[in-house]
């Protein structure tokens, strides 16, 4: 019994992560139509990011994600400005090419800067658990998940308690009825790319405490944020929550009864499986809010 | 498809794309054309069969198979406007299939090419049914993860030996008759796909793509069976891809799950056919072209980063500024305006 529990809450606590990088990818789908490519990349140069900041300077990865959060938002939105904009407007496919080109360029400059090596950040929480009645709960686990609640708590604040949020939101469900009601879409379509890039960054701070990361990284975490949306629908913070939370949770159990390297199998099976045969999740998700 | 009722002007004489839309000149660019053409395939063979340059062959085998696998992308990546982002899996599968036959039946693995690209196209159509039924980023994103998901399973599974790799019987040859026998057939490869892409692009099956493309609704109204189209036309890529695989596996005799399912071959892919102009059988050709043999040079000077680096910055600044590729800035200039 104690090793269920203790399973499924290192699961909830990694699926709060998890929840991060879905969130960015999805917000941005639901807005923009647009499914950013670049988001696995992304998440891998906040982690090492991270590490320099906390290697060169000693700034604690829960200090560097408030760091990222603006640099990384700023960043996103340059990028929407000079390189997306454009195509998005002809087509969402020509949109995601760019993007597409955008992560190439992305996996080889971090390559460039930080090699191929894999790194870990060693904080002093790293090794250190907390345990109570039998039940051992890694203290970075909780740390982290902590932060990713506070980060998608302010996310779901600015998308349902603010005006910005309601007109990102509005853009989101009809963009002519949105610019007709005097809302600037283009400038919506520049801060929502802004954001999800924040939460690709907060989740790469967080990530890079837990795991060992390296530049190939990319391409499992935007596998697993494919794997958030899908299970969890287009919608914001609460459908991601979902989503991250059963990938989470399904991975620590995976993890607990499957040999290890027999894990990613079942997933990336599981999320195949689940694309061809419930065929569309992102499409039956549309329908949902957002 | 024999069931629409629409009926499409005959090919022949509708300017199709691919194709100025100026009387007269139609005839005589295409006359050009073909005579750059051959006149490709004559150097290229004449320097397959003559130089001396090991090297210089390897690369331009690698050269020409990218243009197959670009050129077979481009139907549906290019005409229906579909990204797949599977064609390490189609490929890799190929490659696989070809070393467990072969290894199994005992004959050469040059032997095994319908299997292959059969195995790869049963996989297309499982993937693809289902999957291109959805509009969109869906299918993008099911290839995506798919190739993901199969590479992890040939990392673990029995019957490819996992990450360790299989082993293939290589062709009795000289190395250097050998790298002239691959440099030939994917010649050869690269001249039919190129072919079989052009005659699709005049096709009632090609303009059906296109006006998947321009708009799937106003398609699906006119009586294109949408679905079924756009599926034959993956399987299409797939196909190829798996005989090219195929080869692949004979040419290298060794595979292992890292390098066979290597998204880069995805990327390669999708970067030639942006950059040459997915919008005609000539784009891929040259986009492939030209992209593999800079990647190529620089892989040959730098360690492969600064290769994906230019690749990668190629792709964003063709997608975001010259959307018709190197084809759309050719027609510009000529005077002809580009609508399709």
């Amino acid at each position: 019994m104690t090793t269920v529990l203790q399973v499924v809450i290192t699961g909830v606590l990694l699926g709060l992560i998890y929840t991060l990088i879905g969130a960015g990818l999805t917000i941005v789908l639901g807005v923009l139509r647009i499914v950013n490519l670049s988001q696995g990349i992304l998440v891998v140069i906040g982690s090492f990011l991270a590490f320099d900041l906390f290697v060169r300077w000693g700034i604690d990865p829960i200090l560097s994600v408030l760091i990222l959060i603006p640099v990384f938002f700023v960043v996103g939105a340059l990028a929407e400005l000079l390189f997306v904009r454009v195509p998005a407007r002809d087509s969402s496919s020509r949109a995601m090419l760019v993007l597409f080109g955008l992560m190439m360029v992305g996996e080889a400059v971090a390559t460039l800067a930080w090699t191929t090596d894999s790194r870990s950040i060693a904080v002093g929480y790293a090794n250190g658990s907390i345990a109570f009645s039998g039940i051992v709960v890694p203290e970075d686990y909780l740390i982290m998940a902590g932060v990713a609640i506070a980060v998608l708590g302010l996310t779901e604040l600015l998308l349902y308690r603010t005006m910005l949020g309601k007109a990102l939101r509005a853009v989101g469900q009809n963009r002519q009825a949105a610019e007709v009601l005097g809302i600037d879409s283009a400038w919506m379509a520049t801060v929502v790319f802004g954001l999800g890039t924040a939460l690709a960054g907060a989740a790469g701070a967080a990530l890079g405490v837990l795991f060992p990361f390296s530049t190939q990284l990319d391409s499992q975490w935007l596998a697993y944020s494919f794997i958030v949306v899908l299970i969890g629908g287009l919608g914001g913070v609460r459908s991601s929550l979902v989503g991250g939370l059963a990938l989470g949770v399904g991975q620590a159990v995976f993890s607990q009864v499957l040999p290890l390297d027999i894990v990613p199998v079942v997933l990336y099976g599981i999320l195949a499986a689940a694309l061809i045969v419930r065929g569309g999740g992102i499409g039956l998700a549309r329908v949902r809010r957002i | 498809m024999s069931t629409t009722e629409v009926r499409v002007p005959p090919p022949a004489r509708a300017p199709g794309r691919g194709q100025l839309a100026v009387p007269g000149g139609e005839r005589l660019w295409a006359r050009v054309g073909w005579a750059v053409f051959a006149l490709g395939i004559g150097l290229l063979a004449a320097f397959g069969a003559t130089t001396g340059q090991l090297g210089t062959l390897r690369v331009a085998t690698t050269v020409l198979m990218y243009v197959v696998l670009t050129e077979a992308w481009s139907v549906l990546g290019g005409f229906g406007g579909y990204l797949n982002f599977g064609m390490a899996m189609f490929f890799g599968v190929g490659a696989y299939t070809a070393a467990i036959v072969s290894n199994h039946a005992g004959i050469p693995p040059l032997a095994t090419v319908v299997a292959c690209g059969a195995v790869a196209g049963i996989l297309a159509v499982v993937v693809g049914i289902p999957s291109l039924r959805l509009r969109g980023a869906y299918f993008a994103i099911v290839t995506f993860v798919l190739t993901l998901a199969i590479q992890q399973l040939v990392s673990v599974l029995g019957i490819t030996n996992g990450a360790l790799g299989l082993y293939l019987k290589p062709v009795s040859m000289s190395p250097r008759a050998s790298l002239e026998l691959y440099f030939f057939i994917f010649l050869g490869g690269a001249v039919a796909a190129t072919l079989l892409t052009r005659q699709l692009a005049r096709s009632r099956f090609g303009s059906a793509l296109v006006a998947i493309r321009e708009d799937e609704d106003a398609a699906e109204i006119l009586g294109i069976p949408t679905t079924r189209v756009k599926t034959l036309a993956f399987v299409l890529a797939a196909v190829i891809a798996g005989m090219v695989g195929c080869v692949y596996a004979s040419q290298l005799y060794y595979i292992e799950p890292t390098g066979t399912f290597d998204f880069a071959i995805s990327l390669n892919v999708v970067v030639g056919a942006i950059v040459g102009g997915v919008q005609s059988w000539v784009g891929p050709l040259l986009g492939a072209g030209t992209t593999q043999l800079l990647s190529q040079e620089l892989l040959t000077r730098t360690q492969g980063v600064e290769g994906n680096l230019v690749l990668g910055a190629l792709l964003v600044l063709f997608a975001r500024f010259v959307p018709g590729g190197i084809v759309g800035v050719v027609r510009r200039r000529g005077g002809t305006k580009v609508t399709v």
